[in-house]
Formats: C-alpha cells, structure tokens, sequence
C-alpha cells in the first residue's frame, strides 16, 4: 500500500516537474517563437483521458486495466518530456543562430529567428533566380526575333530568300537548356519557401500538437511519432541547415567573395539584307564569344547549379535523414523517401 | 461488455443526420447488423462447440470454446469502439477547430460552407474537391499559356521596304519567335500541373471508395475472419486497414485543409522581400475555382485575376477570335513565367507533397494498429500512388 502510494506520488512530482519545465522554457523563447499553448492542450487530452479510464477500471473491478494505463501515462511523460526537449532545443538554436548573425554583421533587425534567417535567404536566391529567368527571357526574345529577320526578293519569277541572320538560331537551344535549368532552380526556392511557411505557420500549432496527442496512445504512437519528426524536422532543422550550407558553401566573404552572376548580353540588330557574308559571321560569333564568357557561365551556373539546385537538394536530403532518425528515436518507424521527391 | 457496446451503439446511433457518404443513417444500420449477424453466428458456433465438448467431454473443445468468445468478445468491442469514433467523426463538425486555432485561422472553404457545419467526411471531401478543382483551373491557366506561346511563335509578318510594290522584296520578321523558350518552359510545367491534378484526383476518387461503404463491407468481413483461429491475425490487419483509412485519412485532409493556407503566410507577412500572394489567372471562367483553399478568415493566398494587372490577356476560348495582327497577337499575354512557377510548385506541394506526409504517418498508423491486433500490415504501397 505504501509502495503504491509512493509510486503515485512519485508520477504526480514527476508531472508538476513537466509543467514547471515546460513553463520556464516557453519563458525563453523569443516573441517570434512558436506558440506552446497548443502543447498543454495536448498533453492535457490524454492525460484527462487516462484518468477518467483510471476511475472506469475501479468502477468496472478491472486491475489489469489499471496496469496497462500506468503504463500509457508513462509514455505521456516521455511524450511530455519529448515536447520539452523540442521546445528547449529550438530556444537554443534559435539564440544561437540570432547571436551568430548578429556577431558576424550579416543580419537586420527584423531577425530574430533562424527560420527570419532562412526566409531572408530564400528571398534572396528567390529574386536571383526569378532575375536571371527573366533575364534569359529578355535574350531569347530579342535573339529569336533578331534570327528570324530574312530577306525574300521576287524578280521576273525569280524568287531569292536571304537568311543572313538564321545562324543566330544555333544558340536558342542552348539558352533554352539553361532555362530550363534555372526554372528548376526558381521552383526549388518557391518550394523552399513554401515550406519554410508552412513549418512557421502550423508546425508548432498544428502538426506536432497533433503528433503528441497521437503519440501518447498505443495505436497511435508511431504515427504520433511520424508527425512530431516531421515538425520538428521541417521548423527548427531546415532552416539551420539552409543557413549553414549556404555559408559553409562559400565560407569567408571577406576573403573569397562568391562568383555573382552577371547580365546576359542581348544580341544586336541583326541586318537581313548584309551582302557580306563575313560580317554576319563576325556578328555571330562575336555574340557567341559573349554569350560562352567564362565569367558569365561561372556566375550563373554557380548561382543556379550550386547555390540553389545542389544546396535544395542536400538540405532536404539532411532534413528527412533527420526527421527518419528522431522518429526511430521516439519510437517510429517511418519511410520519408516520398517527402524527398520535391526535390 | 455487452452493456458498453450496446451503449455506444446507441449513442453512435443519436448522432447519424441524413448526410451522404458515411453518416448516411441507413448505411450504418446495415453494417451494424451485417456485425451483429457475424457475432451471433460466432457465439452461437462458440455455443454448439461448448456443449459439444460438455457432451463428448473433451477438454480441447471446451478450452477452445471458451478462448473464442474472449476473443469474439475482443472484436465486438473493436468494432463497437470504430463504429462510436466514426459516430463521433460524423458529429464533429470542422468548424469547431476555430474554438482551438481561432477564426483567423478557420480555411475559407469552411467559412463558406455553413460556417464550418461539415462533419470531418464532409469537410475532407470538401477540401480534396478544391484541390482537384484548383489543380484544374491551374491546367486551364498553363493550357491558355502554351496556345499563347503557340501563336505568338508562329506569327511571321512581312515588312515592306521601300522597293517592294517594284520587285515584291520584303523582310519577313518573326517578332515573338523568341517565345519558343517560354512555350518549352510552359510545357514543361504543364507536365507538373497534370501530375497535381492527376494526384488531387486519385486522392478524390480514393476518398470515394473509401465513403462509399466497401470498407463498411470490410468490418463485418474482419469481425468473422479475426474470430476464426489461424485467420486471427489477418482479422486484425484487416481492422486496422480499415481504421486507418476510413477514420484517419479524412482526419488527416481536414488537418491539411487547415495548414494549406500556411504555405503562403510568409509571402503574405509585411516585410522586404515577401512576395505577396500568389496570382492566377482565371483563364477558364471558372473564377479560379478551388483557390480559397489557401485562404483563411484573415488571408487571401491565391488571388485571382484575368484582363487587368497581372493578368492581361483573354479567356481560352476568346483566342478563336483574337485578330491574326501583330497587336491581335501581342494581346494574348502569357501569364508571367515566374508567377506561372510560383503557382504550379504551390499547387504541386498542396496536391502532392502534403498527400505524400499523410501517408506517411497513415501508414505509421496502420502498422502500428495492426501490429496490436494481430499482424503486421504492410501499407507502404498506399503511399506510392501519390
């Protein structure tokens, strides 16, 4: 009898310990912080639950209910403790990665977040990408028109067509590659940042409340365990990941600065009725030279290629990897190779 | 135990409204006695092997018997227990999350519909209809796009120099031949738009299938088979095949019915570099039907446009009639390439990639049911039909 009790009152201290934690944590998470009042209601339900059913089993006369629901409202104290551990661990990052942007001069005021840091950067590759598309864009006009420019003469039923400036149309398909490549680029940083929201919206509110609740059932767990993964993997470890990629990509600034893109030249006019055929190929491959510019091509292929495909495809490799590890380590089991196919 | 199933029966039978798809009363009846009938016939089974074993006193029957109807008794509750949190399901209506989450957050398509009145199978349908439907009008924005670009690359236009009337000499220009890459890249992302809808589809008709009562066929089914030695575990995985898509698929598309909206939060947030809500352009007249999926109380996340800023231009089947000049044929205005990407990798997350994280934890589930009441299902390929 007094084992029991002391068992009992052991499980109580251990649940004001909970709240008391998880009260002091939610203290020091920033105001841009997620919002923890959706974690009490979690915990809450299945705690409310166990105990009604704690009181049905004496009701009923049926001890070995009793058993298994000790141990369900042991699960909600790892659940709970689980629910600390994600709560402390994204104060931490998030005063870590504050203080670290803020010591290295590369942030403004408004933030205050990794995930503030993560959105800057993604806007930034966002409006390099959508510049250079719509860079590409203003070239291939102007060079289609300019290739299709021919001259077609009609003398005495004779008819001449001229196509001085047809060549030009050797470098469409090219550009069109590149266009290509860059959309996939521009799609990549409009999913990153879409996710980014989702996670900041609803991850903390939505997504991993509904996975603590479902995880502190049996039947539930590992589904529980799936969604909490999947939050916590998507709010606090994608952004930290897109921010160290990027700045371990091109470390020192200062000493190496990253290639930058520079402008696509656009082609000039071309004149369809040029009698020498030597100057529309000087034209062409002068326009060529430029288009094939090492520093062009280094810029552009270093932004699109590296920075932004190469990077979106590795931060989300290193986030599901992540999100498949904590979910063994709370007691799932989960494939998450279907989440990578965005990439 | 009697008691408590006859009790949840009762209670799951006060809560029935003559609804379609799962709610429908007389749908649940028939499935509730289809159950009845499987019990019955297993107690009385278990009943005749009783007294069998009493009369021929064999202590293998009698042991037999009695490990049956603990078992037959197990799944009476089972399915009592579904039967009362499908009840509870078709009760619940979606618009009761605004008292957790807020009206702000409460999905537009929600607020339309009665102020949230939909139980969780209606709102599920609800939600994938929408995004079948704005997975649809984003085909019919791409389908304008490409005949477009079509016509503005075909479009050749002599210009008539000063000689021309004397030697019939002209230069012949193709203005918007430099389209070709935007055409290329437009088909290429209508491949995307397709998947979306295609995905948004499968997941419209699978919910179908789902609502419209073979699975309630699947619980008397798994009720016989679970009470049947050696078939046991098989009973079980068929329970949990059930439970997990019957009862957690729908509570996972309302789930995504509130999150979706977040996708486009941040672009909506006052800030440098947050890009606005995403434009589409009514290119079919459908008035961009399905995009308040990604709206709220508070937030319009797809706004929907056609002839003004940004989206100049015309109706798909106005390009009949559009005159073969070259101001005719500048007039069609493609949507914005990057603005066309935004939408399409939105409607591609919403249609495919959210699906994709369902099945995730919707497997995680049913393994994890099945494994508790018997065998291990392995569902895995549900998720590769995304």
């Amino acid at each position: 009898m007094k084992g029991k009790k002391g068992k009992q009152g052991a499980s109580v201290r251990r649940f004001v310990f909970l709240a008391l934690a998880l009260f002091s944590l939610s203290g020091l998470l920033h105001a841009a912080g997620p919002n923890l009042e959706y974690f009490w209601l979690a915990l809450l339900i299945p705690i409310a639950i166990i105990a009604i059913s704690y009181m049905a089993s004496y009701a009923f006369n049926t001890p070995s209910l009793r058993a298994i629901l000790q141990d369900e409202m042991l699960q909600i104290f790892a659940t709970g403790a689980i629910a600390l551990t994600l709560v402390g661990t994204q104060a931490v990052v998030d005063e870590y990665v504050t203080a670290t942007l803020q010591a290295s001069g590369a942030t403004g005021t408004t933030i205050t977040s990794s995930m503030d840091a993560a959105a800057a950067k993604i806007a930034e590759l966002e409006g390099k990408a959508s510049g250079i598309l719509l860079n590409m864009q203003e070239a291939t006009d102007m060079l289609g028109t300019e290739a299709s420019r021919g001259v077609y003469c009609n003398f005495m039923g004779t008819g001449f067509s001229l196509t001085n400036c047809g060549p030009l149309n050797a470098y469409r398909g090219s550009m069109t590659a590149a266009a290509f490549t860059t959309t996939v680029a521009l799609s990549d940083t409009y999913a990153q940042d879409f996710l980014l929201s989702l996670a900041r919206t609803y991850a903390f509110s939505i997504i991993i409340p509904l996975g603590l609740i479902l995880r502190c059932f049996k039947a539930s767990r590992m589904a529980g365990g799936a969604l909490i993964a999947i939050g916590f993997g998507f709010y606090t470890v994608y952004p930290v990941v897109i921010l160290a990629t990027d700045n371990l990509l091109h470390g020192n600034q200062a000493t190496a600065p990253m290639p930058q893109n520079s402008a696509i030249p656009l082609v000039g006019t071309c004149d369809p009725k040029e009698p020498k055929v030597e100057n529309a190929r000087a034209d062409f491959v002068s326009y060529g030279e430029q288009l094939t510019s090492y520093s062009l091509i280094y810029g552009i292929s270093y932004q699109m290629l590296v920075r932004i495909l190469f990077l979106s495809i590795l931060n989300l490799i290193i986030t599901l990897g992540f999100i498949r590890a904590f979910a063994r380590m709370i007691g799932s089991e989960i494939d998450v190779s279907s989440l990578a196919r965005i990439s | 135990m009697l008691f408590l199933f006859i009790s949840l029966l009762a209670i799951s039978q006060l809560s029935f409204a003559d609804s379609p798809f799962t709610c429908n009363s007389a749908q649940f009846n028939d499935t509730i006695m289809l159950c009845g009938i499987a019990a019955l016939s297993m107690f009385g089974l278990i009943a005749l092997t009783y007294i069998g074993g009493e009369a021929m006193q064999s202590a293998r029957m009698i042991t037999w018997a009695k490990t049956e109807a603990v078992q037959a008794s197990a799944s009476l509750a089972i399915v009592g227990i579904i039967i009362f949190v499908l009840s509870t399901m078709c009760v619940f209506q979606v618009g009761e999350f605004k008292e957790v989450f807020g009206t702000t957050s409460m999905p537009k398509i929600y607020q339309d519909a009665g102020a949230g009145a939909d139980n969780l199978y209606t709102g599920a349908m609800r939600y994938i209809e929408n995004v079948a439907a704005v997975a649809l009008s984003n085909v019919a924005s791409m389908r304008y796009d490409l005949a477009s670009y079509e016509l503005r690359t075909s479009y050749t236009t002599f210009e008539c120099s000063g000689d021309c009337l004397l030697s019939l000499s002209s230069v012949s220009v193709s203005p918007f031949s430099g389209n070709s890459m935007s055409l290329a890249i437009s088909n290429n992302m209508m491949g995307i738009a397709t998947v979306s809808y295609l995905s948004a589809i499968f997941q419209y008709f699978t919910l179908v299938y789902i609502y419209g009562g073979l699975f309630m066929a699947f619980l008397p089914l798994a009720l016989i088979v679970r009470s049947i030695p050696f078939m046991r575990h098989f009973g079980g995985a068929l329970i949990a095949i059930f439970v997990s898509l019957y009862i957690l698929y729908p509570m996972m598309l309302v789930a995504d019915a509130y999150i979706a909206p977040g996708f486009v939060a941040n672009s909506l947030a006052a800030g440098a570099g947050n890009t606005g809500p995403v434009v589409m352009c009514d290119r079919d007249g459908r008035q961009c039907a399905g995009s308040e999926v990604f709206s709220t109380g508070a937030q319009t996340g797809v706004v929907c446009s056609i002839g003004d800023e940004p989206c100049w231009g015309h109706y798909e089947w106005e390009l009949e009639g559009i005159p073969r000049s070259q101001s005719g044929v500048e007039g069609t205005f493609p949507n914005d390439l990057s603005r066309g990407i935004r939408l399409n990798v939105l409607i591609f997350l919403t249609a495919v990639f959210l699906p994709a994280m369902n099945f995730i934890v919707i497997v995680a589930f049913g393994r994890e049911l099945s494994r508790f009441l018997g065998e291990e299902a392995d569902m895995s390929r549900l998720g590769q039909m995304i």
